[in-house]
Parts: structure tokens; sequence; C-alpha cells
């Protein structure tokens, strides 16, 4: 018995030897595949071919040109190699667990994948098995095809560690090409429970210097631009049942040389740095929390008009894209929910010719956002410009209903920086006064505005300004202590129209000379007008002037303001040497009712007069047109009377003429400071008990002013008088187009009599030749009495 | 006696609807003369040969005399004075001129041209700081301010109707582009921009 088991034992044992030593070659037989492959066939209903099968001395089940179709269908799957190690008898369940699986050279298409799910998996609890168990599985140089985003896919090859050791995770490490072109990502990672009920997965992603043309349909989607450049990432992505999330540390992602291309609109970066997280849940929102890092951005619109260059900042963005019912109950299916921040804090921007430096004046805008109702909503927005000020508010943008509207506080804390950012540099050329006009003062106040698609725009609310300070050299003027409470409704669309009321406050005003204190009125605004109804007075150059009640209409467009105003005994010489002119003794009243502006242009009733030279002087019909071009031109009609010749030859140094003088010089226009226009009459009145007398000084002085070439009376008998007696002097003068037409104050035999002479010697008479004058000549003239000396009188001009 | 004196007020109407004064007098070889005399003083030529040569391309000049000749102000040509010295005129000029030497090389380097419209434009800035682009831009600005206030103050000067301050840009636009220098691109009146050679 014991014998015969021995020998049964050795015949197994033979046999099991033999059935060892022929599994190679019984493994290898066409016979032995084709059952297999029926075996395979029957349990999954699959068509799989393999070029040859073998179990070798080790137990390790080898195929090669494996190949697994759906029926009738082109295979989902290849594989140059498959091979299952030995496997392993599990003694805890009496069953067995398969060796390390690998698969070398498989590719995997995954449009063709089965329909149904053939493959059976066993659930048997938390952390437990799947139908089959394997020690390990190693992916070699595997290839995934797919169809994404509408096109055929090339993934991998992939390298990947599959374990299955009770942690029931699989090890990735992959090398994937995206977008068939250059290998971009490499990946690792664990799979988590892959078959369980609560799978998850991690993976670490890496990208190198990878161009963003290869993402192009991926940010297009996102941004309607076209993009390029390159960047390198590094991400951790979690996935699970609730969703994916995707984290990236410090300069996780970096993209460099970037452009980002729209309908000629630009921006590029020299280089963006992002970290941050994104969480995308099953219920279809995506969470981005992301800080962006730029440096050396540059910006510009189509025209090129619009440019920022060299701008270094961060941006944070805390945002929830998600799908929401907006205010009519409809599907939102992009609304955008969070924060957002700005800060720019170096680089330089320019629109059009405003210019601004961003490292003097560092920006900076935060904001909540949302767009839930289709609109972008802004709220508790906040901009600040370092120290110039900023403005906080709530806005609403609705670029389909072509509005915008904000509402907030603004507060200027340096009106000066303002002024020169917003005013001075950009306009110094056209107005070079501007040039050296300098600003203080703190402004600020509550404004509702709103700008439509078309341009029109509406603003209202309140601003007050405190510590005002402005002035400027040329000509001198300050004004200091300036405030104001003003309230504002202006626009170029309907805006509320109801009376309000402000008030304002000049604490001094340096100005002509002179230095004029604490002017302040009441002032009532309605939509784009606003009035100043009580009457202002200040002492002005020892007397007073009053400006009577102010009123300004469409001060937007076709603006026009109206006052008046009153002079009264103010001293001439004053003003006058505030003006740059010398004069002593007078003083200046009258009054200009109404004074108006419209259209560039500001004109005036009534009449300014001054006692002057012993006589008077009157000036009306003064105005100012062309306000804001080039060359303004100031006009006025002049008369004047019993004006002391011997005063007037003195204060401008022409000799000495005794006698009265009287004239008118009207439609007077002066540009630039000199007169383009006038129709002037000018003569001597003859008065009892005044002498008429003139110097040889200002004989030559006349005369060189008529048009003598040279020293008119130095020669002849009569050259030693000092002075001559005259019986009228005068011209009449027509300047227009830049030529003087003088006609004497007589005409006789064809001569134009400047100085008539007076029936007792010594007598002198002066005559004009030229009775058309160039201006350039009759500026050569003046410079040559300037330069004249003094005359020796020779003999006088015979009539 | 009622048909007569409607027939009457109808001839009346008719008469005095005809009574208008037309003036189409409009002295342009004049004003061509003024803005080339304008043109040297304020932004010069430095090129005569050039200038020469712009002279004697005949179809032009011949166009702009034949375009004179027939025009009724032809008739008046030789009799008008148009003066273009007054002190507004002089002023804008000096400012003109001015300010000439620093936008003359930004001509030549093609950042500049010469619009159609008789006004500066900006046609490439690139390269340039954005502090410069602003400058040049606000140059630009002052320029064509000074250019529009010249071609209104020559129309006061001569007492022309503000109708007539568009001939006389058009007349200056086509004056600037014959003086551009070299380099220069100017822009045709189809709004193509040509380097002038």
């Amino acid at each position: 018995m014991r014998r015969t088991l021995a020998v049964l034992i050795a015949i197994a044992a033979a046999l099991m030897l033999a059935a060892y030593l022929a599994l190679p070659a019984v493994t290898s037989s066409p016979g032995f595949r084709k059952a297999v492959l029926s075996l395979a066939r029957d349990r999954t209903g699959w068509e799989i071919t393999l070029e040859q099968l073998h179990i070798g001395y080790g137990l390790a089940l080898t195929a090669t040109g494996v190949s697994i179709a759906e029926p009738g269908h082109e295979p989902f799957l290849s594989a140059g190699e498959f091979r299952i190690s030995t496997p392993w008898v599990r003694p805890d369940r009496f069953g067995y667990k398969l060796g390390r699986i690998v698969l070398s050279d498989a590719e995997l298409d995954l449009d063709r994948l089965p329909t149904t799910n053939t493959t059976e998996t066993v659930d048997d609890g938390p952390a437990k098995t799947t139908g089959i168990a394997f020690s390990d599985a190693l992916l070699h140089g595997a290839v995934i095809h797919a169809t994404i985003a509408g096109a055929r896919r090339r993934i991998g090859p992939i390298d990947a560690v599959i374990n299955d050791r009770g942690e029931r995770t699989i090890g990735l490490r992959a090398s994937a090409t995206l977008i068939a072109r250059t290998p971009i990502v490499h990946a690792t990672g664990t799979l988590h429970n892959p078959g369980g009920i609560t799978p998850a997965i991690d993976l670490e992603l890496e990208w190198e210097d990878v161009p963003l043309d290869a993402v192009a349909e991926f940010v297009e989607r996102i941004i309607p631009t076209h993009a390029s450049g390159r960047f390198d990432a590094r991400v951790r992505l979690h996935a699970d049942a609730e969703g994916v999330t995707v984290e990236a540390d410090t300069d996780g992602v970096t993209l460099r040389d970037t452009t980002l291309e729209h309908e000629g609109a630009a921006i590029r970066a020299k280089e963006l740095g992002l970290q941050g997280r994104l969480l995308s849940n099953g219920a279809g929102s995506l969470t981005v929390d992301v800080q962006v890092r730029a440096r050396e951005v540059s910006a510009n619109d189509p025209s090129y008009s619009r440019l920022a260059e060299k701008l270094a900042g961060n941006v944070d963005l805390n945002i929830v894209i998600a799908e929401v019912k907006n205010a009519r109950g409809e599907e939102n299916s992009d609304a955008i929910m969070g924060t957002v921040a700005v800060n720019i804090e170096s680089g330089e921007a320019l629109w059009d010719k405003f210019y601004i430096d961003l490292k003097r004046f560092i920006v900076s805008a935060s904001s909540k956002i949302d767009t839930t109702d289709d609109v972008v909503r802004l709220d508790e927005a906040r901009l600040t410009v370092r120290g110039v000020g900023g403005w906080t508010g709530d806005a609403r943008i609705d670029p389909a209903g072509g509005r915008y509207d904000a509402t907030g506080r603004f507060e200027i804390v340096h009106i000066g920086r303002f002024l020169e950012i917003a005013v001075r540099e950009p306009f110094k050329e056209s107005f070079p006064a501007l040039a050296a006009a300098l600003a203080e003062g703190e402004l600020k106040g509550d404004l509702s505005s709103t700008v439509y698609g078309d341009g029109r725009f509406s603003v209202y609310g309140e601003a007050k300004l405190s510590g005002g300070k402005l002035e400027w050299q040329d000509p001198p003027f300050k004004l200091k202590d300036v405030s104001f409470n003003l309230p504002i409704a202006l626009g170029t669309a309907p805006v509320k129209d109801r009376e309000r009321h402000g008030k304002f406050r000049i604490g001094v005003i340096e100005a002509m000379g002179t230095r004029m204190v604490d002017i302040q009125a009441p002032i009532t605004t309605r939509a784009n007008a606003f009035s100043i109804d009580t009457e202002i007075r200040a002492e002005f150059h020892d007397g007073t002037v009053t400006l009577g009640r102010l009123s300004a209409d469409h001060i937007l467009h076709g603006a026009r303001m109206e006052t008046s105003m009153a002079l009264a005994d103010v001293n001439l010489s004053a003003l006058l040497s505030g003006l740059g002119l010398t004069y002593t003794g007078g003083a200046l009243r009258g009054r200009l009712d109404p004074l108006v502006y419209t259209e560039g242009r500001i004109t005036s009733q009534g009449t300014l007069s001054a006692k002057a030279f012993g006589g008077t002087f009157e000036a009306g019909n003064i105005g100012i047109s062309e306000l804001f071009s080039p060359v303004p031109a100031f006009s006025t009609d002049l008369r004047f009377r019993d004006l002391n010749l011997a005063t007037l030859s003195a204060a401008f140094e022409a000799g000495h003429i005794s006698g009265l003088l009287e004239g008118e010089i009207a439609a007077l226009e002066i540009v630039d400071g000199q007169p383009v226009a006038m129709e002037a009459r000018i003569q001597t009145t003859p008065r009892r008990g005044v002498p008429q007398n003139i110097s040889v000084a200002a004989i030559n002085q006349i005369s060189i002013l008529g048009g003598s070439g040279s020293d008119p009376i130095s020669r002849g008998l009569l050259s030693f008088f000092d002075n001559y007696r005259y019986a009228k002097m005068g011209f009449s003068a027509r300047l227009r187009n830049d030529r003087f037409t003088v006609r004497g104050v007589e005409q006789y035999d064809g001569k134009d009599f400047l100085v008539v002479g007076s029936i007792f010697p010594p007598t002198v008479n002066v005559i004009s030749h030229s009775q058309v004058i160039a201006f350039s000549e009759m500026v050569r003239r003046l410079t040559r009495i300037r330069t004249a000396g003094s005359p020796r009188v020779k003999e006088p001009v015979e009539k | 006696m009622r048909r007569p004196m409607v027939s009457t007020m109808a001839a009346c109407a008719v008469s005095m609807a005809a009574c208008i004064t037309v003036n189409i007098y409009f002295p342009a070889p004049e004003v061509r003369a003024a803005a080339e005399e304008i043109v040297e003083e304020t932004w010069g030529n430095n090129d005569p040969a050039r200038s020469s040569q712009l002279d004697n391309r005949l179809p032009a000049r011949f166009a702009a005399w034949l375009a004179d000749t027939v025009s009724p102000a032809s008739a008046h040509a030789a009799e008008a004075d148009i003066n273009v010295s007054t002190a507004a005129i002089r002023a804008l000029k000096e400012s003109m001129k001015a300010r000439s030497g620093t936008l003359k090389p930004h001509l030549g380097a093609g950042k500049l041209g010469l619009g159609k419209d008789g006004m500066l434009a900006v046609r490439d800035l690139s390269g340039l700081g954005l502090r410069e682009q602003a400058e040049i831009r606000r140059l630009v600005d002052a320029e064509n301010r000074d250019r529009r206030s010249l071609y209104k103050e020559i129309a006061k000067a001569n007492n022309f109707e503000e109708e007539r301050v568009d001939d006389i840009q058009a007349i200056f636009a086509e004056t600037w582009r014959e003086k551009a220098e070299n380099g220069w691109w100017t822009q045709d009146s189809n709004g193509t921009w040509r380097q002038t050679h």
C-alpha cells in the first residue's frame, strides 16, 4: 500500500514534472492558444487575437501581438506584449492572486471602447478586492487615442505602475503628448480605490517650456483671444466624487513671453506667475482662488493711442463660476461671483496725451464682482491712486445694454497731483500758461454717474473742496484758502433737474497787483446750470469791484454765462502798475452790464471810465473773442477828452507837448499784445488859456512816426528854438489787415498835416507823406523813436 | 380784379426770391502763394532741389493753374491782395516755427506724417517711451490747434466768409505736402500714406 502510494506519487511527480517541462511547448502550441482565446472570447464577448502565447518555467504567461476588439470593429486595445508573472495562492481566501502584470507598447483607443461594460467587478467592502486581484501592474509605453475637443488626440507614451497592496492605489508615471505635437506633460500620482465607491486620484502634473499654442483651444474657450508664448507648470490635481481640485504653489505656473491678441488689441507679459487653487465640483461650479504676479506687462489698443508698458503688480482672484438663476428666474450658466483685487506697483500708461507714471502713482483696485443678472455688478469697489486719491462705491456695467453706472465717494487728497496728470501736463503745449500752474487742496464728494454707449453721460452729486490753492506766474495770479460745497448736476444725457444750494469762499485773490480777501457767496445749481444770486463785493486797488448776479446755463454745450461788474474808485495807477504799465494818478469806475460769455466769446455793455492825464477816458463794448484759441482777441471802443498833453507826453517820454487832446479809438482789437484793428480819430482841442506848444523832441518823434527817414528839423535857420507853437495837431488812423492808413488832422494841397502850425512864430508843421504804413514799418518807427536820443532843432518845416 | 393782384404778388415774390447775392470770389492762387510763404517761414524747406522739382511738376501745376483759371476767382486774382501778416497770424507762425524743430525729426523718422487734411497725424510711435509718446501727441495737438487757428485768422484777415476756412485748409494741406522733405510721409486724398522721395 505504502509502496503503491509511493509509486503513484512518483508517477504524479513525473507527470507534473513532465507537464512542467512540457508547459512552454504546450502553451506555445496553436491548440492551446486557440483554447485560451476561445475561453477569453466566451468570457468577454470580444474578438481577441494573439500572435504568440506561452507560459514559461517561471509560470509567467506571456502573450505577444495582442489585439482586442468588439466583434466587427477595429481593436480598441492592442499590445506588443502582455505578461503575467507567477500567480500566488492566497491562503486566507484559498484563492489566488495574479503576480505582476506587464503591458508593453499598448495602444488604447477610447473612441472604440465597448459601449457595454462586460468586465465583472466585485465590491466586497471598503478597501477590498476587485474581480481580479494582482500584485501590481506595469505599463510601458502605453498610448491612448481619444477624441478631445473635436479632434483626435494621441496621449502618451505613458509609463505607469499600478499597485494593489492593500492601499488600493495606482501609481502613475506618465509622459503624455496632449496635442500630438510635443510631449508637454509629465504626470506622477496615485489613483485611490479605482474600483471602489469613492474613487480618488492624486496627481502631480508638470509641464515644462510648453508653447501656449498647444493649449490654444483651451485658452480661447476662456478668453476669446489668440494666445502665444510658453509656460511651465507644476500643479497638484486631486479628483474624487466631490470634484476636481487643482493647486499650484508659489510660481507653480509661470507664463513667459505671453501674448494675448484680439482684433488688434494685445496684452504682452514677459512673465506671469500664478499660484492658487481651482476647484470644480460635481454640480458644475468652478471655484477660482488664484494670485497672479505680473512682470513687464504691456498692452495696446488697436490704434496704439492707449498703451501701457512695463507694468508690474499682482492680481488676486477669488471667484466662483456657477450656474445660477438670475433675477428674472432664468438660468445663467456662467455667473461669476467673488472678489477681485489688482495692484499695479510700477510701469507707465498712456491714454492719447494723458500719461501716468505708475511707479510714482501706484494704482490699486478691488471689488466684489457678480454677473448673475447678465450685467457686471461691482460692489464695495475701491480704486486708489497713491498720493492722489481714490474712489469707493458700487458700479454696474452693462455692455450689452450700453450703460455704465457708478455711485460712490471720491476723494482727491492732492489736487495738484491730480491736475498735473489730468490737466497741466496734457494741455501745457496748447495752453503754455498751464506749464507753471500749481494747485493744492483736497476735493471729496459723493457722485452718481451714468455713461451710455453712445458717449452721453450724467453726473449727479456733491463735491467739497477745502484748502484750495491755485497759482500761476504769467500773469501773476494766486487763489488761496479756496473752499466750496457744490451740488453737481451735469450731463449730456438727462440728469435730475432740482434746485440745490451750496456755497464757496475764496480767502485771498492776488492778481493784477492787488489782494482781495474773504470773498464768499451762496451758489445754486440746477441741471447743467448754476447761479450766484448775491452780489460779490471786494476791495480792489483802493476801490471796490462788485460782481452782480451770475447765471450760467448749458455749461457742457453752448455754455452761456451772464453777470455784471461794477468798479468804483479803483486806483488806476496801481491797476496799470499791476499790469506792468506806469502811470500816476486817476481813478477807474463804471459798470459793465451785462457781461456775457458765450461760444468762446465775452461781450459787454456799459462803460468803464477813468480820470487820467487831466481828462477822461471811457471804454465801452469791452470784450474778448476766440477766448480758448492760441490768439484770443481783446476788443473795445475807447473815447477820451480833455487829456492834458503835457502830462501825457511826459508819461510817455515823448518830449513836451502842451494842449488838450480828445478823440476816440473805435473797434480797437488787440491780439498777442498788439493792436490788429481800429478806427482812430485823435486831435487837439483849443481852449482859452491853454497854450499849444510842442518841443523839438516831440516834433522829431512825431516826424519819425509819420515816416520821416531822418531828423527832419535838424537843419535850417530856426534850429535853435526849443519849442514851437501849433494850432492843431492830430490824425485819423485806420488799422486793418496789418496796415495803418494814417491821415492828417488837415489835408491841404494833397498833403496830410499831422501838426498844423500857429499863426505866430515860432511855428511848426508836420506833414505826412505816407498814408499807408505796414505794421512792421510802424514797429520800426517806434523802435527808432526809442533810440532816437535828443534831437536838435535847426529849422521849421514849411507849410 | 383779383386774379391780376394775385399774379402781381406772385411775380413780386418770384422777383424777391431771385434777388440774392452770391459771392463766389475766392482768390485761390493768392491763398496758395500765401500758404507757400507761411510754410516756408514756419517749417522752411531745406531741399531746394526738391522744391525746384515740385515747381516743375507740370501736371500738378497745370491742374492748379487750370482750376484757378476756370474758377470765377481768377477774374479777380490779379487784383487780390492776400494779407497774411496780422498780429494773430504772426503769433501763430512764431509758435509753429518754434515747434517745428522738435517735430521735424519725428516726421523724418516716419513717426508723424502730414495728413490729407493739412494736419499733422501720428503714424507710428513704436520704439519710443510712453512719456515721449505723450509729449509728441501733445505737440501734435498744439500744432494742429495752431494750424486751425491760422486758417481761421487768414480768412478773418481777408474778410473771407467762414465757409472759406475749409478752402484755405485744403490749399494749405496741398502746400504742406508739396513742401514735405525727403523721407517724410504724406497722406494722399484717398488716405494712403506715401513716403516722399
